[in-house]
């Protein structure tokens, strides 16, 4: 379109020289024509009238041709004012869509740009809790290992030192039971030496064991006559 | 299981002092606990952890009655019947003037069984005081068959003669 406009605008100035030229040449033809015309046959007022004729003639063709040349101007002129708004107005447009399209793109970055910036978080979060349940799963399947190895040890440990428990429990338990039956046997002897001392010293004569068990029994069997037991 | 006592005659009459009594009624307690704490625990690896005595007089019922220590029911009913025939013992207390034996303990436990019947055991306390005899104490009654309250009575009676002869 602004190509166009300036091609018509260089054809009306070229064709407007053009026209200059002619004239110009025009007016020199008749110019030098006429003098020698009227120098050859005719009368000076005639050629003067002739030439004023030619010359209104020549100055209306370069009036009308300069108002043509200024129609064309002011057409052009008018065709480049409106070539300009219109430029500028399909600048002002285009400049108008470009910065739109380019907020769009702009708009549409950033909504990319936040989306992919939301993905990527929402991607860094789970790989975090991934992350810290692998590791809490990690933790607790060590800390499960862990206690079933202790509890594997402690049982293990228990169930020895029970058995060495009661191994030692048993070596004691004889011993014990030998050491009573030795101690039993030497307080039974004892105490039938003292009760012989005793018997002695009151009754002036010694009261065997045997003795002792029937004064017993005897005092059960008064007892029972007594009426005691019911 | 038949609730029949004769089985535990053995038993019974095996224990002859309170002292005897109360070491086998906590053994027997002790089992039962442990009985009733687990369905697992087998009854004759518990019998293990009491003492031998008292152990081999319990595996001696079972086998001679033919009772099996796998049936918790019997088990459980053996012991319990067990645990109300000590909890109904009679207890005779004497006062002897000397610590008795074991084999002593026994033959006057066996004179009082042939004298009494079964059912009674012996609380014995010992005071050299009473030099010989014994002093016989039952629900709350009292009789001193002691040597010293002989001398005593003795002395008193015959204080007079006593005192002209001395003097």
């Amino acid at each position: 379109m602004d190509s166009i406009l300036f091609f018509d605008l260089v054809l009306i100035i070229s064709d407007l020289a053009l026209a200059l030229v002619i004239t110009a040449l025009y007016l020199f033809w008749i110019t030098k024509g006429h003098i020698s015309v009227n120098a050859g046959g005719r009368g000076i007022s005639g050629n003067s009238k002739l030439l004023e004729e030619t010359r209104l003639k020549a100055i209306g063709i370069i009036d009308e041709a300069n108002n043509q040349a200024m129609d064309i101007v002011s057409k052009a002129t008018l065709t480049a004012a409106t070539a300009s708004d219109s430029f500028r107005n399909n600048l002002s447009h285009t400049s108008s869509a470009q910065i739109k399209e380019f907020e769009k793109a702009t708009s549409d970055f950033t909504a990319l740009y936040f989306q992919v910036l939301q993905d990527l978080k929402a991607k860094n979060i789970e790989v975090f809790q991934n992350l810290s349940k692998d590791i809490e799963r990690d933790t607790v399947d060590e800390i499960k290992g862990f206690k079933e190895s202790m509890q594997k040890l402690t049982i293990l440990s228990q169930n020895e030192i029970k058995k060495k428990i009661d191994a030692d429990y048993e070596i004691l338990k004889t011993e014990i039971e030998n050491h009573k039956k030795e101690k039993m046997q030497k307080v039974d002897s004892e105490i039938y030496k003292l009760l012989e001392e005793i018997s002695k010293l009151v009754l002036g004569k010694a009261l065997s064991l045997s003795e002792h068990e029937e004064l017993i029994e005897e005092s059960i069997k008064k007892a029972k006559k007594e009426g005691i037991f019911g | 299981m038949k609730r029949d006592v004769s089985i535990y005659f053995d038993i019974i009459t095996s224990l002859k002092t309170t002292k005897e009594v109360e070491s086998f009624a906590g053994e027997i307690d002790t089992l039962m606990l442990k009985f009733f704490e687990s369905e697992e625990v087998s009854m004759v690896k518990m019998l293990d952890s009491i003492s031998e005595d008292s152990s081999l007089k319990i595996r001696q019922v079972f086998a001679k009655n033919n009772l099996d220590f796998n049936n918790r029911d019997t088990v459980s009913k053996f012991f319990k019947t067990l645990r109300e025939l000590i909890g109904k013992l009679k207890v005779i207390k004497i006062v002897l003037a000397f610590d008795p034996s074991t084999k002593t303990i026994g033959n006057i436990h066996n004179f009082i069984t042939e004298l009494l019947g079964i059912g009674y055991i012996l609380e014995i306390e010992v005071f050299q005081e009473i030099l010989a005899g014994a002093i016989v104490i039952f629900n709350g009654k009292y009789i001193d068959f002691s040597l010293k309250k002989r001398i005593e009575d003795t002395f008193k009676e015959k204080a007079d003669q006593i005192v002209s002869a001395i003097g």
